[in-house]
């Protein structure tokens, strides 16, 4: 005799009771610490910061470590989080320009003003792998540091403003509060400012793809990297009784200009065009990447043809979120028994259909 | 104002807002039929129970609402930014909310924001002040939520009133949907109803 | 020892989300109602379980809930399927609401893929966990368009698209999620429940409410509307069913879920609502399986 199963509700919390097991893994191995994960694993705290949007390294080290290294784990335990905050109002935008930096780069000159800083980069290591690390650490040897080498410096785009040959920013200076991505529903064509709020919260790997995509040819613009920077900037906020901005804290961020080429248009004369990536925390790869994506997302703005996906606004915006398309593919895990039920019972009857046509052709042949 | 001048809001703004929100919801679900309002918060004159309970469940910041002139003035809209944080719409074509006593159905309707083509959701819900609900004359409602037909018979509607709600189910999908608000009950007249007028 | 006690519920607001969510999402489902079968776009919130879990639906449910009701939550037409489980005890804990598996007991219904076999009353709610709202997105991906062409009117490409089902195989090869007509308007997905359940959308007295979290879109049919399966003259719309019935209570109306019973793949049929199965049976029914038990 069939008997349903039943226990749902024991299986769940068993399976809970695993689930933290398994991210303790062997006990015998000290517990990693949330101060461990934010400073040791300062770039997988970085990108869960940026696609979780909230600048809070404790907490993305904390949902790390809760997620067992999973990123997009992490990344939507931070953002369920953030959800429930409360909001007290829009902090200033803040000012990349007097960034203290770390790390600033530009490949499109040789030197420039304020100097190549390379900060702590990967680019020039020899990807050999460190036996050192694996015995117990001791202190690296203190880096030297450059000088007194100024810590803010100008936007390297800002300096060829002047020969109007490389276009501006948009004049955005105005009192409205910034759109909401998170708190308005989203709608197609969307404006570059909201455009590029989906951009920063969307997935790295997703935007690497399309971004490297956009190189191969498809929607060709050769870019320059006219400056990476990474550092702190500072965090202002005006409360409405004060009339002027007070500083409430202080957060690490990368930022990338890339410039393009453009022939010009009917309406605009030929000039470089801009490409922008923003990232919390030191994030150049997602930075690079977002801004490759910004200029070929600016293809109707600039005239241009759209022929390619990384040009497609709809297609790139509405699949750029991690949280939401892992939610959508993971979820064909649940069961689905009632609409296979359905199909099969359709690929059954026209099975029959078929299988009765070829008998009554066979019985043709033979007669 | 001081704060002293408040009136108070719902008791328990969240059950309050929770049951009154669900009777709201079944007016609009089933035109034509009468619900009995299931709190009542203080009304701040000459406001009523119904629009009080449909603004304190309803708005809030994203919200612009327009007053009728009888119904403005400064400690109602007071009340109403204290407890919700909507913003007084000066402009009832800008509103999204508007509050006027039924008489001025007819020409409230005509400005209200009926949506768009693609955006038929947005759109004005225009929450009618009625004394109550009549046992005759009336309109004769069918349409989406009604079995066969329902009467309704909001106390005060002029003969304009009733040919504007009539030109408003013509314009479907786009169009106002209609609350009326009463001093214990409501009642919904959506963009999806027809109408026929009764005999009085 | 479990992890989780029934207090940690308190942290939260009545049901979860914050009130002006609740209120976004109300002003969103009385759109939703007065425009039968128009997505109406909202601001979808993440909530605590993954997009596919059944936010959108969560979302409906968590706004429009107050203390006196009787939750049901179904997935597949069953209570105790994981996900709803997990979704029942969510409400309890945030919100301490009665639960009931009882169809009639129920005042809200929170589903995913069915709708009960037991008829719904005017006190009901029911609320559909929708993944894709829009019924023509296999046919046109972009919602630019697809907006356009519901604001038109213009549903040409599908019935072309159900015509071309009929030119190949002999009659439309749509099995769930088959797509409606509401108040002769708008065309509407019902949701991925099997098109065996079109016919209970139609004129229901029971008001039903759709909610896509991922897509973030609300959408309604309010009681006693008309909703149409779409067809032809000559190839009108059928349901699905069976050679046999239920095994366990002998219905031989209801929705069955096949089994596989061993290696061998023998096959039993039972009913997917469990609910409908159980009360069956408490009434004495029967089915062949049973019978040849004992």
């Amino acid at each position: 005799m069939y008997v349903a199963v039943k226990g749902g509700e024991r299986a769940i919390d068993n399976a809970h009771r695993l689930l933290a097991e398994d991210r303790r893994g062997d006990p015998s191995v000290p517990d990693i610490s949330v101060a461990q994960i934010r400073e040791q694993m300062k770039l997988a705290v970085g990108r869960v910061m940026t696609e979780g949007s909230v600048y809070d390294p404790d907490l993305a080290a904390l949902a790390l470590k809760q997620a067992r290294g999973d990123m997009i784990e992490a990344i939507f335990l931070v953002r369920a989080y953030r959800t429930t905050l409360a909001r007290f109002g829009n902090s200033l935008p803040v000012k990349t320009g007097a960034m203290k930096i770390d790390r600033r780069i530009s490949a499109a000159f040789k030197d420039v003003p304020g100097g190549q800083i390379l900060g702590p980069t990967f680019d020039y290591t020899h990807r050999l792998i460190d036996f050192k690390l694996a015995a117990d650490g001791e202190l690296p040897e203190e880096a030297i540091s450059s000088e007194e080498a100024a810590p803010h410096a100008l936007h390297v785009l800002d300096l060829l403003a002047g020969e109007g040959l490389v276009e501006m920013p948009e004049a955005s200076i105005n009192d409205e509060a910034p759109g909401d991505i998170t708190r308005t529903p989203v709608e197609y064509p969307m404006d570059r400012q909201t455009r590029l709020q989906s951009l920063a919260r969307g997935d790295e790997g997703f935007l690497l793809a399309l971004g490297y995509s956009t190189q191969r040819g498809y929607a060709k613009n050769h870019p320059f990297a006219g400056e990476i920077r990474v550092g702190r900037v500072a965090v202002e906020f005006q409360p409405e009784e004060l009339g002027f901005p007070i500083q409430i804290g202080e957060m690490e961020m990368t930022e990338c200009n890339m410039i393009n080429q453009f022939k010009g248009s009917k309406t605009a004369p030929p000039q470089f065009t801009r490409g922008y990536g923003v990232a919390l925390g030191h994030g150049e790869r997602k930075a690079m990447a977002m801004a490759l994506v910004d200029r070929s997302l600016r293809a109707g703005e600039l005239g241009e043809e759209r022929t390619a996906p990384a040009q497609d606004e709809e297609f790139v915006l509405s699949h750029c979120d991690n949280v939401q398309a892992t939610g959508f593919v993971e979820h064909l895990k649940l069961p689905h028994y009632v609409d296979f039920q359905s199909e099969l019972n359709l690929v059954r009857k026209m099975r029959k259909q078929v299988d009765g046509c070829m008998t009554s052709a066979a019985k043709e042949a033979a007669e | 104002m001081a704060i002293t001048d408040l009136t108070p809001g719902f008791s328990d703004p969240v059950r309050d807002a929770a049951v009154s929100f669900r009777i709201i919801l079944d007016a609009m679900a089933r035109p034509g039929e009468v619900k009995s309002l299931p709190v009542v918060a203080p009304v701040p004159a000459p406001l009523n129970a119904a629009a009080v309970c449909v603004a304190l469940s309803l708005l809030d910041s994203d919200t612009p609402y327009w007053l009728a002139p009888d119904l403005r003035n400064d400690r109602i809209i007071g009340h109403l930014s204290f407890h919700t944080g909507a913003p007084f719409e000066p402009d009832y074509k800008k509103a999204q909310f508007a509050f006027f006593p039924v008489e001025d159905l007819a020409t409230v309707m005509q400005d209200l924001s009926i949506g768009t083509d693609e955006y038929p959701d947005r759109s004005a819900t225009a929450v009618a002040l009625v004394a109550g609900f009549g046992a005759t004359g009336g309109v004769r409602l069918t349409g989406p939520g009604i079995e066969t037909a329902n009467d309704l018979s909001p106390v005060g509607v002029t003969p304009a009133g009733w040919k504007a709600l009539e030109r408003n189910s013509i314009l479907f999908p786009l169009g106002v949907d209609i609350l009326f608000a009463g001093p214990e009950s409501l009642a919904a007249i959506p963009r999806s109803t027809r109408l026929t007028e009764l005999e009085a | 020892m479990t992890t989780e006690t029934q207090d940690e519920g308190l942290e939260y607001n009545f049901a979860y989300l914050d009130e002006q969510t609740k209120r976004m999402i109300r002003r969103a489902l009385l759109k939703a109602v007065a425009v039968p079968g128009y997505q109406v776009p909202f601001a979808g919130r993440e909530m605590p379980m993954p997009y596919g879990w059944g936010t959108g639906g969560i979302q409906v449910t968590a706004s429009i809930l107050e203390s006196e009701d009787v939750l049901k939550v179904i997935d597949q037409g069953a209570d105790d399927t994981t996900n709803a489980v997990s979704i029942r005890k969510f409400f309890q804990r945030v919100a301490g609401i009665a639960t009931t598996e009882k169809t009639e007991e129920a005042t809200l219904i929170q589903t995913r893929h069915r709708i009960p076999e037991t008829p719904l009353s005017e006190g009901q709610i029911l609320v559909y966990q929708v993944p894709i709202p829009e019924p023509l997105r296999f046919l046109e991906p972009r919602e630019t368009e697809t907006r356009k062409m519901h604001a038109l009117e213009e549903y040409g490409l599908m019935h072309v698209k159900l015509y071309e089902d009929i030119a190949r195989h002999g009659h439309i090869a749509t099995t769930y999620a088959y797509p409606v007509k509401v108040n002769d308007r708008y065309i509407m997905d019902p949701s991925p429940t099997p098109k065996f359940d079109n016919p209970k959308m139609n004129r229901c007295a029971a008001l039903q409410l759709f909610g896509a979290g991922r897509e973030k879109r609300i959408y309604a049919v309010p009681p006693y509307t008309d909703v149409v399966s779409l067809d032809f003259e000559d190839h009108p719309f059928e349901i699905q069913g069976w050679d046999q019935p239920c095994s366990i209570c002998g219905d031989s109306t209801s929705f069955l879920d096949e089994v596989i019973m061993d290696d061998q793949g023998t096959r039993m049929f039972v009913c997917s609502d469990t609910d409908h199965c159980a009360s069956r049976q408490a009434q004495g029914y029967q089915g062949p399986g049973q019978e040849a038990a004992e």
